[in-house]
């Protein structure tokens, strides 16, 4: 860290600067130093190892066998926080990574090669590498790569695509197959760690997750009040305990102890008005702009609050309580089928629509993230069908989560104000139509 | 016979089913003269635009069609599926092939071809039999058959890059007892054809499909012959055989292990295992790689690929190129510049 102090003042600088910017609490700071902190120092000990797993890849695996998650995509958001990632992704662009890529794998090769620590990006050397493919190729053929350049193991998880159109016979043949493959992960984690995989040891974990994504989603559940007790600018860091699952007695007693504040002073879960209405309650989809809090904090100003994410919900996905190891198997199957990130477009629409209702939604925001295409898809069919069946405001933003050169702040503002004003109408023509 | 048309990004989707079903299987490769303007309005600009050209040909062409099929492969036909289905009549089909050939992933692969199989027959009220799909089998193995004895003359006689793209265009969509034909009429012409012209360079094509002749009319262009490629328009369909002594799902299964690999599947060291194999065959030394605009799999592999063959001392040149009908003058510029390096 001191070495990266001295070599490269200016990028830590800056990115003491955004850091300063975000809406942190000192505990949720502590939290994401502790993370980081932890995560270069894994490798002292020798009894543990340490693994690369992309985002919604099952940790628990990982973590049955004590390995520390060394979360490539994580450290990206950090950079991203940061407001650093532009020489890192330059850095990678030198390499041969087109700048068409996505901007995560960008920045974390870029300030990995740079010699970067993981608070800025870098990604500390990981015993072995993990992806699954159900979001993007790129979480495969990133980790692949990475394990290649790093000499390192690598293993694959195949989630089959959960087309429109599916039904239960198909999933269950998907969940049958991703069971197969969890037995096929045992054996590799076994292999490479040499421990034994314990059943019993699992479940434990398994149950401690589910403790934590039922409280967070607890949490999530709660921004349904009037006004929510978070928005998206601080949830995107609030997550990070239960997305990386570092140290999951923390994590629980954190989210136990924030639902318990958010209890004291919201009561039940009503999505009645319990204090004064945002002005604008909006959704999000897609990636948040890491770079530009500063947007956040504009819109904020003007009365537009983004309180539901499908992006933050998808970190939280193990809600449902499991007994048996089978039955626990096949749910975890299930819901890496089913994530809200990645659910077709029936599902998708139909959980928009949910959502909207649910958290009395007046205006959707739709990145088209330039990074991630995957993600990206469809959002012009959704845009219509949200617009054609609860005639609320879409917009389609183009920008990029990571890189900050595909963000132009004047075009945005002004598609922002001009969003803002539709909202404004239709608020205008509902209290006329009721007065 | 009727058409049923398929969206695949790699050779992933089980043709064979389609003709045992009695219909002509074709591979929709868009119409890059006809453009993406229709696709855009349901897919953003920035995405592949192969992709978005293939879903302006549906959007187009959607009653000329009984039915269409995607298999699982990159994103494109993963994430796109959904808007196709949206906007398109026909009846559709999504055969979730693996991104891996191990044990595990084969019991998935046959179960899914079943289930495709069985689908199928309660769409078109169609019995498709093994001894229909065998049949089927035995056809398809005859056009990879021939084609494979064809493409090996590239490296000896005058065959130009568009029409060696052209005998594999001609093979994914048009009507089999055609193609057969076809290849005959190559197969007593090809091996008349002059000599490999000495002007010309001969090279290793990979990267994404080349889905229209005008990349091929650059590369020729460029003084660079094409006598060895890892496409899926391209080596990946005609160079292993499917098996016709087991089962003829199971031989499915099989063939999909024995294949070329796309940069869609895992590992992918045997995409650059077969890359190497190649270039050792055939005594080459020169490759050209190159990746269409936003096309992400080639585009992630390609500074790993590059390095790997210039370790072996194998000169490469990697270029990520636009779907474009014009000539693509860049393209020919550092084209032209690689061939110099070569002489
Ligand atoms: S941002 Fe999108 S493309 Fe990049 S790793 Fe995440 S899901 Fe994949
Ligand atoms: S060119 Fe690339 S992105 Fe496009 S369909 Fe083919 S593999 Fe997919």
């Amino acid at each position: 860290m001191l070495k990266f102090l001295t070599q490269h003042r200016d990028v830590a600088l800056s990115g003491i600067k955004g850091f300063k910017n975000q809406p942190l609490t000192p505990k949720l700071f502590g939290l994401m130093a502790e993370y980081t902190t932890k995560s270069k120092i894994a490798h002292a000990n020798p009894w543990r190892k340490t693994g690369a797993p992309t985002a919604g890849f099952p940790i628990e695996f990982l973590l049955a066998f004590d390995i520390f998650p060394i979360h490539p995509e994580a450290y990206a958001c950090y950079a991203g926080s940061a407001g650093v990632t532009r020489s890192a992704i330059e850095q990678a662009e030198s390499m041969g990574y087109s700048r068409d890529l996505c901007s995560y794998m960008k920045t974390s090769i870029g300030a990995t090669e740079l010699g970067w620590p993981c608070d800025f990006g870098g990604v500390p050397k990981p015993d072995l590498y993990t992806s699954a493919n159900m979001v993007c190729d790129t979480h495969v053929k990133w980790m692949e790569n990475e394990a290649r350049r790093r000499h390192a193991p690598y293993f694959g998880l195949d989630v089959p695509s959960h087309v429109a159109g599916s039904g239960e016979e198909e999933l269950e043949r998907d969940i049958d197959y991703l069971v197969a493959q969890f037995s096929d992960l045992v054996t590799f984690l076994e292999k490479h760690t040499g421990k034994k995989f314990s059943e019993e040891k699992f479940m434990r974990i398994i149950a401690k997750s589910q403790e934590a994504c039922r409280l967070y989603d607890e949490i999530l559940q709660y921004r349904r009040s009037l006004p929510a007790p978070q928005y998206f600018e601080y949830q995107r860091l609030f997550m990070l305990p239960v997305a990386v699952m570092w140290n999951l007695d923390g994590c629980i007693r954190y989210y136990r102890k924030t639902l318990e504040e958010i209890r004291k002073r919201f009561g039940p879960i009503s999505p009645a008005a319990s204090g004064e209405r945002e002005k604008y309650r909006l959704i999000w989809e897609g990636i948040t702009i890491w770079y530009k809090v500063d947007l956040y904090y504009w819109l904020a100003e003007r009365g537009a609050r983004f309180v539901y994410e499908q992006y933050t919900e998808s970190f939280a996905i193990r809600r449902r309580q499991t007994t048996t190891f089978n039955e626990t198997l096949r749910q975890i199957a299930r819901e890496l089928l089913l994530l809200p990130y990645t659910l077709n477009l029936e599902k998708r629409i139909a959980n928009f629509e949910r959502k909207i209702d649910e958290y009395d939604i007046d205006g959707v925001v739709l990145h088209a993230n330039l990074s991630c295409r995957p993600a990206a898809a469809a959002q012009q069919d959704v845009k219509a069908a949200i617009q054609k069946s609860r005639s609320i405001p879409v917009l389609i933003l183009s920008a990029d989560m990571n890189d900050p050169r595909s963000y132009a702040e004047g075009p945005v503002r002004t598609r922002f104000e001009s969003f803002i004003e539709m909202m404004e109408a239709r608020r205008a023509g509902k209290e006329a139509a009721k007065s | 016979m009727q058409t049923f048309a398929y969206f695949d990004s790699g050779h992933e989707f089980p043709e064979e089913i389609v003709m045992a079903a009695g219909f002509t299987p074709y591979k929709i490769l868009g119409d890059v003269e006809a453009g993406t303007g229709a696709a855009d309005e349901y897919l953003h600009t920035y995405f592949c635009p192969f992709a978005r050209g293939a879903l302006n040909q549906a959007l187009a062409a959607d009653d000329d069609w009984a039915g269409i099929g995607f298999a699982h492969g990159c994103d494109a036909t993963n994430r796109h599926y959904d808007v196709w289905r949206r906007h398109l009549g026909q009846p559709f089909f999504w055969v979730n092939t693996p991104m891996k050939t191990n044990p595990t992933a084969r019991v998935f692969h046959r179960r899914g071809l079943d289930d495709f199989r069985a689908d199928l027959e309660k769409a078109y009220g169609v019995a498709i039999t093994p001894e229909k799909l065998a049949a089927a089998i035995r056809q398809s193995n005859r056009i990879k058959e021939k084609m494979r004895r064809l493409a090996a003359l590239r490296a000896t006689r005058d065959i130009t890059n568009p029409e060696y793209f052209e005998m594999v265009r001609t093979a994914v969509q048009e009507p089999r007892d055609r193609v057969l034909e076809y290849l005959g009429e190559l197969e007593r012409e090809w091996p008349a054809r002059p000599a490999f012209p000495r002007a010309l360079v001969p090279v290793l094509l990979t990267g994404s499909d080349v889905t229209f002749p005008g990349w091929m009319e650059v590369m020729e262009e460029a003084g660079l012959r094409v006598v060895r490629d890892d496409l899926s328009l391209g080596e990946r369909y005609f160079h292993a055989a499917i098996p016709e002594t087991v089962e003829p799902l199971k031989a499915l299964v099989e063939y999909y292990a024995l294949q070329p690999q796309p940069a869609t599947r895992v590992p992918s060291d045997r995409r650059l295992d077969y890359l190497k194999t190649a270039l050792w065959e055939s005594g080459l030394n020169a490759v050209v790689s190159q990746n269409l605009k936003f096309c992400e799999p080639y585009a992630i592999d390609a500074p790993w690929i590059v390095n790997e063959l210039k370790k072996q001392g194998i000169r490469i040149i990697h270029l990520e190129r636009e779907y474009t009908p014009t000539l693509d003058h860049q393209a020919l510029t550092r084209l032209e510049t690689f061939r110099q390096l070569l002489e």
